[in-house]
């Protein structure tokens, strides 16, 4: 049996499928979090025969007509696969706007049970809904829920079953059309009919609601921008400088600083294993996992943090405030949901894009939500934090806040090279403060750090393994006594040479940035490997092994270059999906390439001469590559502007 | 002998770690990825 969760967007399905099948799929208190269809298993509890029960969740849909990419998913499932049963979510608090889909879902000869959900925020306005007088106008099971307390939730299941195995088809609603001819004014009619007849409203309507007037001061439009940066600042650094690296710091320290290499150590040396295979585990994945690994404490802070803010529904008043400034770079509010799921994992991120309908902006959004610091950039953060910026508490919320100036200033560029004009409304619906719920955030950190245990221990172990081997043998592949005249040394030095600009001397770091397009993790493994069999230092300390390599000024600069060139190979795979394009994909990775390059290079050498009254390595070099990229920009404007002229031109006389 | 038994098992962790690595990042997932991974995605990853 096949059961489909369906509703608007915002009214709880994927909480009503996690509840049921006991999957911890991403929940978000604003429209548009899911963006594919997921199938689970009812959880046993539910089950009503032997026989199993998969459930589907579909992305928010308002109609069936889809206007956006992932409604025509909804669309082509509930109408080409037909499921068993509908179970059509509705929020209760919004039940005429969501009526209007509920009557398109009664009209598909498909069984359908309403779950009104969110009962408890109705009851909290002092509001009532009929459920028995609404299933009865609309001739099917309604059953009032609470999913994300799971109340209602077993009756909601076995009504759902009984309808699928009852095979009840309803009579279609009974639109009238004697005033109205058009199909969706009378939708509307009959739905407006409905409400009314099933809703007592007991609010005052003059009664301004707690969230109308937070809303007042958190998304006000000067005040609202400097919140959200306070806000951020406070979330990054609690997690980086307060209790997440406190705690990362003891299992650096002493978790994997000491004990488990120690005890690795005096086991392989007490069964007599041979001294290189010895130190490919303890140094090559011991070493590296250990050293990525160590930030687990800091990253659970920090989604922990996240999830408490996504669930009190502030996330939302975000994408209003940003929708303003976004509007003048040719991108809109829609651009930030993307970008805040993008905080997590650019992945998810970048294929959220899909809620967006203008191409150009889709493209753009594409684009440029890999800036926003991932989790898998938060180590290499807290790495350069704690060494060069240690007690420092700007240096993770000021990677935010260079995302969000490279984004707008990204934006701007593209709009210039790319010229288009921005026809996209933003429209969102904001749901209500609450308090948050401690479980959800739980929920969400236990995900991450599952995640997170899961690429460290399968794709950073074999980079590590890798890189441990390239660092320690040669290309006749015998041991060497420096790592200089190593297989991986090679390689780095291919492409240190383009790196002097930025005031970056080493294959070390050439190298530790070729393993980061694997997965940005492993730049952080990769010192530790290379570092720790180098030098006995330490690699997290003030002061440690890497200040042989960078100073603060090139180390900030290698935490930007690191933040804008092209995310991890899943997530250009991601982005390759949503753009559609090989060359879009292209013109997105040279894109993100020359930012990254870019910021890293003027930082390093504008902030060398503020901060210590001299150039950085690399200043000439540096002149040339900078006059070069500005010639090539103006040069790509001038195009797309003739371009455009042309365009007009032929407009002109061809009378359009 | 140790040497050996030791290289097996630590050589057949990174076959693995491996073999899961490439099936992820061919469906545009990293391992552990927690984004909106479809359950075909999912079955062919064998998460």
């Amino acid at each position: 049996m096949k059961i489909a969760l369906a509703g608007n967007p915002n009214s709880g399905k994927t909480t009503l499928f996690n509840a049921i099948t006991g999957k911890t799929e991403y929940v978000g208190n604003w429209p548009g979090v899911t963006v594919e269809k997921k199938e689970a298993f009812l959880k046993t509890k539910y089950q009503i025969s032997k026989s199993k029960v998969r459930i589907v969740d579909l992305p928010g849909a308002y109609s069936i007509a889809p206007y956006t990419g992932e409604e025509a998913i909804t669309r082509d499932f509930v109408t080409g696969e037909k499921p068993d049963v509908i179970i059509n979510i509705i929020d209760a608090n919004s039940l005429e706007r969501s009526l209007f889909f509920t009557t398109q879902l009664l009209e598909l000869e498909i069984p359908v049970v309403i779950a009104l959900n969110k009962q408890d925020v109705l009851k909290r306005h002092g509001d009532v809904i009929d459920s028995v007088r609404l299933g009865a106008l609309l001739n099917c099971k309604v059953v009032e829920t609470v999913a994300n307390k799971g109340k209602g939730v077993r009756r909601l299941i076995e009504d759902a079953i009984e309808a699928a195995s009852m095979k009840s088809i309803h009579t279609s609603p009974d639109l009238d059309f004697s005033i109205v001819s058009d199909e969706d004014n009378a939708r509307q009619k009959f739905t407006g009919m409905i409400a009314q007849e099933c809703h007592v409203s007991n609010r005052d309507t003059n009664d301004i609601s707690l969230s109308d007037r937070l809303d007042r001061i958190v998304a006000h439009k000067w005040l609202g921008l400097p919140i959200f940066f306070l806000v951020m600042w406070a979330v990054y650094a609690f997690s980086i400088e307060g209790l997440g690296g406190f705690l990362s710091e003891y299992l650096n320290e002493t978790v994997f600083g000491e004990i488990v290499p120690n005890a690795a150590n005096a086991f392989f040396e007490g069964i007599d294993v041979n001294p290189l295979l010895q130190s490919l585990i303890v140094d090559g994945a011991i070493g590296g996992v250990g050293a990525v690994i160590g930030f687990l404490p800091l990253i659970m802070v920090l989604f922990f943090c996240l999830g408490l803010l996504e669930d009190s529904g502030y996330m939302s008043r975000v994408a209003v405030v940003m929708d303003r400034f976004f509007k003048k770079i040719g991108l809109s509010g829609k651009s930030i949901i993307p970008m805040i799921v993008g905080s997590g994992c650019a992945i998810p991120g970048v294929m959220a894009t899909r809620t967006i309908e203008d191409i150009n902006e889709k493209r753009m959004t594409t684009i440029l939500t890999p800036f926003v610091p991932c989790g898998a950039k938060i180590p290499i953060i807290a790495l350069f934090s704690a060494v060069f910026f240690p007690n420092a508490s700007w240096v993770g919320p000021s990677m935010y806040l260079l995302a969000i100036v490279m984004i707008a200033l990204g934006g701007l560029l593209l709009k210039k090279i790319f010229v288009w004009e921005n026809t996209s409304i933003f429209l969102i619906e904001l749901p209500e403060y609450k308090i948050p719920s401690v479980r959800h955030a739980i929920t969400q950190m236990l995900k991450h750090a599952k995640g997170f245990i899961i690429k460290a221990s399968t794709i950073i172990l074999v980079m590590n393994t890798l890189v441990w081997f390239m660092q320690a043998y040669g290309w006749n592949l015998r041991p060497v006594t420096i790592q200089d005249a190593s297989i991986l040394a090679s390689f780095g030095g291919i492409i240190s040479p383009l790196l002097i600009p930025l005031g970056f001397v080493g294959w070390q770091l050439a190298a530790a940035i070729l393993t980061g397009f694997v997965a940005k993790e492993n730049v952080v493994a990769t010192f530790a490997v290379l570092l720790a069999v180098a030098s006995e230092d330490a690699l997290y300390l003030p002061g440690g092994v890497l200040s042989g390599i960078f100073n603060p000024v090139t180390g900030y600069a290698f935490l930007a270059f690191n933040l804008f060139t092209p995310p991890c190979f899943a997530a250009i795979g991601a982005m390759n999906s949503e753009l559609g394009s090989k060359k879009w994909l292209f013109r997105a990775i040279g894109f993100q390439l020359g930012v990254g390059y870019m910021v890293a290079m003027l930082i390093s050498q504008i902030g060398s001469i503020i901060v210590y009254g001299e150039t950085a390595i690399g200043f000439g070099y540096s002149i040339v590559v900078l006059v070069s990229i500005v010639f090539l920009v103006i040069r790509l404007i001038r195009k797309s502007d003739s371009n455009v002229k042309q365009v007009l031109t032929e407009a002109r006389e061809g009378g359009i | 002998m140790p040497t050996i038994i030791v290289g097996i098992i630590f050589f057949g962790i990174i076959a693995f770690a491996a073999y899961k690595s490439r099936e992820s990042i061919k469906n545009n997932s990293c391992p552990g990825c927690s984004g909106s991974c479809t359950i075909e995605k999912k079955q062919k990853c064998g998460r």
